[in-house]
């Protein structure tokens, strides 16, 4: 059988989905956060560069504004603070009049860069503060200070802080995809054994049942095809089963056309050929020979009739098709009407009954149970030799009746105790059987005592002889 | 000269129906009800039988043994057989035509004119209307 193969497994594809997801998340979650950081770090300093150039202005008088002593003290306090790249001083016409650390203007008094492009434009490692010094009465400009503030130092915070999401970011992802691949298998596990089992149940084992481990749909789907499983099971038998007896009734078919069409052919082949001879007017038959002739056609006819309904009645029972009609039976009334049918005196054979007064009663198929009686009574005399006897005994078992049939003849061989019950089986090179039977009488009995429920068998009767034994177990 | 036909058959109604058959077309019937008879009789006649008319399912040595022991011995090889049998299957005429060279295989249920027409033709009683010299059918 071809087998489906898993390409893209399901765990595969919920694991891709959860990867993608997270991706997603991740990465938008941990810009905004870096560029909250980045917005922070730019703001702070911004505000320090601001914070510096204004805390002079605001201290600078007029007059000290005028005294060259007192802006090169500003100018070396500024420069001492750390990352300050230059500082310088203007009046208020714009001209320079001091400036100290690394101011490269040629004199011009430079302008306020814009604080938004401080953090886009990475080039720029220098961001400069200008700002206007007012009078005490803050009436009037008299001046301007500009600082020059690197913004490596920044530049470095940022990257760092982007190297910081980077390494959260891939641990994070490594962490969802690593933990969606464990908690997605043991959620779809259970698909897996529904897999295997719906694989096995396609090589036609219905034995694999899936177990329920949650109640989640995944539980019911697991949960509901064991029970379409047992279903289909079941089915699957139910059919075979039925399958099988086709196949039996198809085989017993063909079994009648050969074992029984053979059967048939000595006795038409008897029938036809004695009615052509005595038609036959060139033989000059004497009456006694047309006696005997004709008596031979009425006894083949017989015969066959009696063969063609045995073999149906056994037909019958084997299929189902004639149940027993059970109901009270003396076990007296039965063996009188078994030793009614044979002619034991002219066998010279003695027939003895012998009923346990505990089993006065059974409830079977009165006419069955004869029938079973009959067919054991008379092979045991069809064999019986001259001056020996036959004895009946019926007793009670624990919970059922004991019919034995007992006989002193010659016996039968362990290798024919199971054959003997078999349809159309004969006694081969049997020599005492002066008209051979259907082959038929055992298995009848055989049959009607499955059908009561009980069992049949043979055992040797010693000395000399066997005994039939059969059961009929009591109605529960 | 009379035939000698042997009858072969552990049915006694069956040999009978033969024997009143062949004796009232002429013949001198002989019988052996099982296997062993049939050989111990060949073996012990002064006059070997024109045909045997044989069963396969014998008492102690089947139809088919019989055939191919009666086929083997120099004495009896040149008697046709005549197989009568309830078998009917492929296989069974193939075990007898051709494994134990019967001449002819009759299933029953026969016609017993039918029946004496063959045996009246393999035991020689009638030769057919045959030109003994060219072994064809003469011209009209």
């Amino acid at each position: 059988m071809n087998k489906p193969k898993v390409v893209f497994s399901i765990r595969l594809k919920l694991v891709s989905a959860t990867f993608l997801i997270g991706l997603f998340v991740l990465t938008a979650g941990l810009s905004v956060r870096a560029r909250q950081a980045e917005k922070r770090f730019g703001k702070n300093f911004i505000e320090r560069a601001h914070l510096i150039t204004w805390a002079f202005t605001n201290n600078l008088t007029s007059r000290g504004f005028q005294s060259t002593q007192e802006i090169q003290n500003l100018t070396k306090i500024i420069m001492a603070e750390p990352e300050v790249e230059y500082v310088a001083f203007f009046d208020a016409k714009k001209k320079i009049m001091a400036a100290a650390g690394n101011f490269k203007t040629d004199g011009k008094m430079p302008v306020s860069d814009n604080s938004r492009r401080i953090l886009s434009d990475p080039s720029n490692n220098l961001y400069n503060v200008c700002r206007p010094i007012h009078d005490e009465y803050n009436e009037k400009i008299i001046g301007y200070i500009a600082a020059g503030f690197p913004t490596e130092s920044l530049h470095n915070d940022v990257a760092e802080n982007r190297r910081d999401i980077a390494f959260t970011w891939s641990l994070a992802l490594i962490i969802v995809i690593a933990s969606s691949y464990l908690i997605l298998g043991r959620i779809i596990s259970p698909l897996e054994h529904i897999k295997n089992a719906m694989m096995s149940v396609g090589t036609g084992d219905f034995g694999k049942i899936v177990p329920v481990r949650s109640s989640d749909e995944i539980g019911i789907i697991a949960g509901e095809y064991n029970s379409m499983v047992l279903k289909l099971g079941e089915t699957y038998h139910n059919l075979s089963e039925v399958n099988k007896k086709l196949a039996e009734i198809s085989e017993r078919k063909s079994e009648f056309l050969s074992t029984v069409a053979h059967d048939l052919r000595t006795p038409l082949t008897l029938i036809g050929g004695f009615a052509e001879t005595l038609s036959n007017k060139n033989l000059s038959l004497n009456d006694a020979q047309k006696e005997k002739y004709l008596g031979l056609i009425t006894g083949e006819t017989q015969k066959m009739s009696k063969f063609i309904s045995d073999y149906l009645d056994v037909t019958k029972i084997e299929e189902g098709m004639s149940l027993p009609v059970t109901g009270p039976v003396k076990t007296e009334d039965i063996a009188r009407a078994v030793s009614g049918t044979f002619d034991f005196e002219s066998a010279k054979v003695i027939f003895a009954v012998n009923i346990d007064p505990k089993a006065k009663e059974i409830t079977a198929d009165p006419e069955m149970l004869g029938r079973a009686l009959q067919n054991i009574v008379g092979n045991a005399l069809k064999y019986a030799p001259a001056n020996s006897g036959i004895t009946l005994e019926i007793s009670r078992g624990s919970k059922e009746t004991i019919f034995a049939v007992s006989d002193t003849g010659s016996g039968i061989p362990d290798e024919m105790k199971e054959k003997i019950f078999k349809k159309f089986f004969r006694a081969p090179n049997d020599k005492s059987q002066k008209q051979k039977g259907s082959g038929l009488g055992l298995a009848i009995a055989r049959s009607i005592v499955k059908l009561h429920g009980g069992d049949i068998r043979v055992e040797d009767n010693l000395p000399h002889g066997c005994r039939f034994i059969f059961t009929i177990p009591d109605v529960a | 000269m009379q035939g000698r036909v042997l009858i072969v058959d552990d049915e006694p109604n069956i040999v009978e129906l033969l024997s009143v058959n062949l004796r009232g077309s002429g013949y001198e019937v002989d019988t052996a009800s099982d296997g062993e008879e049939a050989l111990k009789k060949l073996a012990a006649s002064e006059r070997k039988p024109d045909i045997v008319i044989l069963d396969v399912m014998l008492p102690k040595i089947n139809g088919y043994e019989v055939a191919r022991r009666i086929k083997a011995d120099v004495e009896t090889s040149n008697i046709p057989i005549i197989m009568l049998t309830a078998k009917d299957q492929p296989l069974d005429k193939v075990m007898g035509l051709i494994d134990c060279a019967v001449d002819y295989y009759f299933t029953k249920p026969i016609n017993i004119s039918d029946f004496l027409i063959y045996v009246m033709k393999v035991s020689g009683k009638i030769a057919g209307n045959r030109d003994e010299k060219t072994s064809k059918c003469p011209a009209k």
